[in-house]
This record gives C-alpha cells, structure tokens and sequence, in this order.
C-alpha cells in the first residue's frame, strides 16, 4: 500500500504533461492552439480560387456534441467530395464550453479543404462569443471564391436580447461598398434562418431586401433547425437551403459553374 | 517563540476555549454548585456553536473551480473520514472580457488513513463531488424569461462534478504547531456534467479529454 502513492504521483505527473487537463473553468475562455481559423482559410480560398469562373463547396451545420458524426462527414468530405472549401453554418458546441470548442476543432482540423465557421445560438452561451471570436474570428465576414462573393453573418438576435446589432447591417453596407468590379455572384449564409426564433424578425423584410441588393444574390445557406431542406421564405424566387444536423449525417455540396448554373447535392455519409 | 505558539492556539481554539474562562470564574465564587439550568443552558449553546468553527483550510489550484482557490471547511466522522469545504475561486479573464469569482462546495470521503512513520501518512483514495457556480451576467441560473421553457436544457452557472484523489498528509509535531496541525499534499481528477454527457455518446471524446487536474495544500488546523 505503501507504494501506491509514488506510483499514482507519476501517473498524475504523466497526464500533466500529456495533456490539457489542468483546466481553470470550464468556462474560462483559454483558448489553446490554432486561432483566427477563418483568416487563414479564407487565405488559402482566394488564392486558390483567384480568377476562376466556378466554385464548388460543401456545407455542414449544427455539429455539437456529435464528435463522432463530425469526425466521419469530415472522412467522408476528404475522400469524397473534392470540393474548394467547407462552410460550416453554426453551433459547433452544445454549451458554449471551451474544451466543445478544442474538441469540434480537433474533427475540423482533419478537413483538408480550407473551412470557415459560423456562429450558432449555442456558441454565444456563457463565454462561448469570445471563444469564437479567438478561435475563429469576428462573426460578421466576407470572401471571394472566384467571381462569387461570400457573406458570412451572425443572425442570433435572440442570444443578445435583440441589444446588439444582429444582423448587423453597418457590416452589409461596408461589405458592400467594398465589393471587388469582379464580383458576377453572390451566396450569403448564416446560422438562423429569417422568421426562426433566433432572427431578429423585425427586421427580416428589409434584411432580405438588404442582401438583395448584392450582384447576383444565387441563394443563402442556414442550419439552425436541424433538418435538411429548402425554402423560399419571402416568395421572391431566393432559395435558403437549411443544412441538417450531423446527427442526419448529411452534408451539401454546390457548384456553382462557369455558365452561371448552380448544381445542389445532399449527400449521405 | 513559545508566546506565538501559545497565542496562536489560543486564537485557533478560540471559540470552544471560550466557555472555558466562564466556567472557571463561576467555580472560584460558588464552589460544588450544581450549575443552574441558564448556566447548562448557555455551555450547551456555547459548544453547539463551537462545532461550527471550522477546522480545516485549503489552497487550491485548478480543478475547474479557478486558477487559485481558498478554501475553509470541516472534517468529521467518528473516524475521521468526512470533509466538507466550501472555496472561494478566482478565474482571469483570459480570452472573455472579465475576471470572474466562483463559490464552490465540496463534499470529500477518506476512507483509509495509512501511517507510515509518527509523522507521515497516505490517504490512498479520496473521493467526492463538489458543485461550483460562476459569478457573471454571462452566466444564468435561471434561464431569461425570453427563452421558451426548456430552450436550452441546464443551467451554465452550475457545474456538478465528481472527483477521486490522494493526498500525503505530514503531521506536526505539537512543539512546533505555530498555526497547523498537519499539512497534506493532494492531487484530485474530476470531471463535470456536461463532459461526461459529451464523452459518453462519442467516441472520439476520450477519458483523457474530460479529465480536470486540481492539486493543492490541505491545511488542518485542529
């Protein structure tokens, strides 16, 4: 018995070092390993897709606490679906927690595409806002793929009790006014739909006669409920197409082709 | 050297010594007098009280509480084999806008106390829960009357966990006693509530992933 304690001090002192285990909160935002995720990605996109004419992406949403299913749509995304990029539309935690973050970072990691997140509702819980902020960057972002442009938003009003500007509508317009002359489409995404509970549905008429204003508005990209589907929630011919959760195991892939046409595709991993 | 240790006690034991004086003074006026019902009264209050003075303090590091903890508790049991604390954590800001403070209570069991020398021993096992809430207007108990019942299914304020542990505990010799009586070397591994529901359905959250490493001193005053 006598010997337990060294043995068992050792041990501990092996897993000091092996691992992230001397944890201050769970919440405590300390933030470990690769930050600003989504400058670099967005590096790596424009470059590789500077001056071309087509684009093709893939689309996963709402991974929290499927580690598992994330992990496997990320094997199936590699292998697979040669694609350009992956947008990733929100809710990479359940609870806002840093170590969710560390470890939904570890599965996307494994992407061999560039990938860019979004913000989900569950991602603004606790310390979670600034966690992404660190991690990945500001919420509110843009890139050019080729000739399309992509915005990128935080539309979850409801986190902040409507108190802070979500959508943020100054963001649109300076995107706006700094729109590259090559710009011939636009794809706009965001993690909660509008007239979701998490939109800011005041504002949900002007917001989509907003993002309408940009060249060639070709559709907008959501999760947030779950299930994949689409819909056209203000009749005026722009689809929003809703990414399932990774517990449907789905992802989507577009092409957007050098003659303007769009391909859609819900795959199955 | 002899006065501060003398004094020191005086003060550490200072609420059960506290009847003391009464007692003796009453005894020196009316000597073999039965003492009367206020007088039984008043030592029974005195001595109840005194059980809740506390008799063990902690310094504390990580554990998912804090980075540095302070904590004060009690140990009891006809062998000695409970304690209960509570600490008072701090957590920089790091990353968030604030520093923030958190409350933690922990319940802990020892079931075995191993000598090895009069003045060493080994706690092989420690083991426990503690439940630890976080200061800051990020954090609800209660979740905001905006949100539908049940929107998001637990309370980010609180964090339940449990633990197991050892400690090394060096016991001092009563001439040298200045303010302890041991001190205790500990390390404990816990996990929360909401890491056990992430691990458990997902293989790729691992044991070592939702493990949290605490280490600290236990001080025990008497």
């Amino acid at each position: 018995m006598e010997n337990l304690f060294p043995i068992s001090v050792f041990s501990a002192a092996l897993l000091l070092t092996g691992c992230d285990v001397l944890e201050v909160h769970p919440y405590d935002a300390h933030v470990e390993g690769e930050r600003h995720i989504n400058a670099r990605a967005v590096e790596r996109i424009e470059a590789a897709c500077a001056g071309r004419d087509s684009v093709r992406f893939a689309v996963v949403s709402d991974t929290q606490r499927w580690y598992d299913e994330t992990a496997a749509a990320v094997a199936h995304i590699n292998a697979h679906a040669d694609v350009d990029f992956v947008i990733h539309c929100g809710d990479l935690t359940d609870f806002g927690l840093t170590r969710e973050f560390e470890w939904m970072r570890r599965e996307l990691e494994r992407l061999e595409p560039p990938y860019v997140c979004l913000i989900g509702n569950h991602d603004c819980l606790g310390t979670g806002g600034d966690v992404f902020r660190t991690m990945f960057g500001d919420p509110n972002f843009s890139f050019d793929a080729g000739d399309t442009h992509f915005v990128c938003l935080n539309t979850n009003a409801f986190e902040y009790d409507y108190s802070v500007a979500v959508p943020d509508f100054g963001f649109l317009r300076d995107d706006l006014e700094a729109l590259g002359p090559d710009t011939r489409r636009t794809v706009v995404a965001m993690h909660a739909m509008p007239f979701s509970d998490q939109f800011n549905n005041n504002v949900a008429e002007v917001f989509q006669e907003k993002i309408r204003t940009y060249p060639g508005l070709q559709f907008c990209l959501c999760g947030h409920q779950h299930t994949t589907t689409q819909f056209e929630p203000f009749d005026d011919g722009v689809v929003y197409y809703e990414c399932g959760s990774a517990a449907k195991r789905q992802y989507l892939v577009f092409t957007l082709t050098a003659d303007g046409g769009l391909k859609y595709e819900v795959v199955d991993y | 050297m002899k006065w501060w240790i003398i004094n020191a006690l005086c003060w550490l034991a200072a609420l059960p010594a506290c009847a003391a004086p009464a007692a003796d003074s009453l005894r020196g006026d009316t000597a073999q007098r039965r003492p009367t019902f206020y007088e039984r009264r008043t030592q029974h209050l005195r001595s109840s009280w005194a059980r809740l003075v506390p008799n063990m303090g902690s310094i504390h590091f990580y554990g998912g509480v804090g980075l540095v903890s302070l904590g004060t508790g009690w140990h009891y049991g006809r062998k000695d084999q409970w304690e209960t604390e509570v600490l008072l954590g701090f957590v920089p800001k790091y990353e968030s806008d604030h520093n923030k403070a958190t409350l933690t209570l922990k319940q802990r069991f020892v079931p075995w106390r191993i000598g090895l020398s009069s003045r060493w021993a080994v706690e092989p096992l420690t083991a426990g829960c503690f439940v630890n809430t976080i200061f800051g207007e990020d954090f609800w108990a209660r979740q905001p009357s905006r949100y539908p019942k049940n929107y998001y299914g637990f309370i980010p304020k609180l964090r339940t966990s449990i633990f197991i542990g050892q400690r090394l505990r060096y016991n001092i010799p009563s001439r040298n006693r200045i303010f302890w009586k041991s001190i205790s070397a500990y390390y404990e591994l816990s996990t929360c509530d909401l890491y056990l529901i992430s691990a458990l359905p997902n293989r790729r959250v691992r044991l070592g992933d939702i493990l949290t490493l605490a280490f600290g001193l236990r001080l025990e005053i008497f």
